[in-house]
């Protein structure tokens, strides 16, 4: 038996090894579906006002907002700039609270040129003008999502897209300990257009 | 097979045996890090590590308001009155949670006046005040409204430490239509 075996494979070129290897691989790979394309995740486009729900929150955008500064957020809006601020409701729906600067702060990109990588330069509820609020489970919080854009770059009436991102609840292995947010991952996108408040004074 | 033979397969099981038992036993992260918590039931005076006093009583109401602010309709909020200092060194009140089910809210961060959350502690001199938890409005609905349990601890990490557990049944309490807070005072109140 271990003869039979031996003298086979002893009339096999050896250089072929890695041609027969290479072979029975692709077979494999092909039989198992592995040239495939990879389904892409379609990206959920969401109204003004339509619930969407992540991992963290159920997230409702209201309005889309650009003005000269929010007096009551204590902002430092630099010289030539103006605050966009994203409206919209939130409700924490996991079960501990979360902070919405160290939980909340890769919710939201605004996709304009420039910042579409910046997070929020605050997050602040729009009933108490609390900033960096905690959100607790279950609870709906109105929320304004703030950023400074040059003046220039947003106008009254222009489609602005809002990039909502989900992440995932991550259990810490070996040197992490605890658990955390994983990395964000877009979920949707909220395309509606900003409407010019312009001062900011008549908020007051 | 040998005597030696015998003797190698047989501490090989035993080796494979005692690591299997050690595998199973070992405590897990949640198990090892736990809290010592220190029942403090309502109106009874309890002691941990570094933090002491009495959560002498709770009551709800469906809006909350302080001199400088007013919440909005729609949740319901838990009120729990208690004495709290420190033991052997200055602290904060930094853990106050309340666990209800599977979820877990911490003191709100709302109120313009002085309440218990994240107060400094000092000891032997009591800081007397107020507690507030906002919570959703259906929440005497969740099944474990019967037993919320309410947890202080004298630091951000309470792995390891004291923590004074209290159990609530939200159901059974007074329900009021609004309650105004009052700063919180040194002294036991």
């Amino acid at each position: 038996m271990v003869s039979t075996l031996t003298s086979a494979s002893d009339r096999i070129p050896t250089k072929w090894f890695a041609g027969i290897g290479t072979v029975a691989f692709l077979l494999a790979t092909a039989g198992i579906g592995g040239f495939a394309d990879v389904p892409e995740t379609p990206i959920a486009t969401v109204e003004l006002g339509e619930a969407l729900t992540t991992q963290q929150v159920e997230l409702e955008v209201q309005d889309l907002v650009v003005l000269d500064d929010i007096p009551d957020l204590y902002l430092t809006v630099p010289e030539g700039e103006r605050v966009v601020g994203v409206l919209a409701h939130a409700t924490n729906v996991w079960t501990a609270p979360q902070s919405t600067m160290a939980d909340l702060d890769d919710l939201l990109r605004l996709e304009v040129d420039g910042i579409s990588d910046a997070p929020p330069m605050m997050i602040a509820r729009v009933d108490d003008a609390l900033t960096n609020p905690r959100l607790q489970p279950g609870l709906r919080v109105p929320l304004v999502f703030v950023w400074t854009v040059p003046a220039a770059a947003v106008a009254d009436g222009d489609e602005i897209t809002v990039a909502v991102f989900d992440r995932t609840r991550e259990t810490g292995q070996a040197v992490i300990d605890g658990q955390y947010w994983g990395e964000p991952v877009l979920a949707a996108t909220v395309t509606a257009p900003v409407h010019d408040l312009g001062t900011g004074e008549a908020d007051r | 097979m040998s005597v030696r033979q015998w003797a190698t397969a047989g501490g090989l099981v035993l080796l494979l045996a005692a690591s299997g038992a050690i595998a199973a036993t070992t405590p897990a992260t949640a198990d090892w890090q736990r809290s010592f918590a220190v029942a403090a039931p309502l109106g009874e005076p309890a002691q941990g590590r570094n933090i002491a006093g009495t959560v002498q009583s709770a009551h709800l109401a469906d809006a909350a308001e302080d001199t400088r602010w007013q919440s909005g309709e729609g949740s319901l909020w838990l009120f729990v009155d208690a004495s709290i200092e420190s033991v052997v060194e200055p602290a904060t009140l930094a853990h106050a949670q309340l666990q209800i089910g599977d979820r877990v809210f911490s003191a709100s961060d709302r109120l313009r006046a002085r309440t218990l959350r994240g107060i400094a502690l000092t000891p032997g001199l009591p800081q007397s005040g107020t507690l507030v938890f906002e919570l959703p409005g259906d929440i005497l609905d969740d099944d474990g409204a019967t037993r919320a349990r309410l947890e202080l601890g004298a630091d951000v990490d309470v792995r390891l430490d004291s923590v004074l557990t209290t159990t609530i049944d939200l159901t059974a309490l007074d329900r009021d239509p609004v309650t105004v807070v009052e700063n919180a005072v040194w002294g036991r109140g």
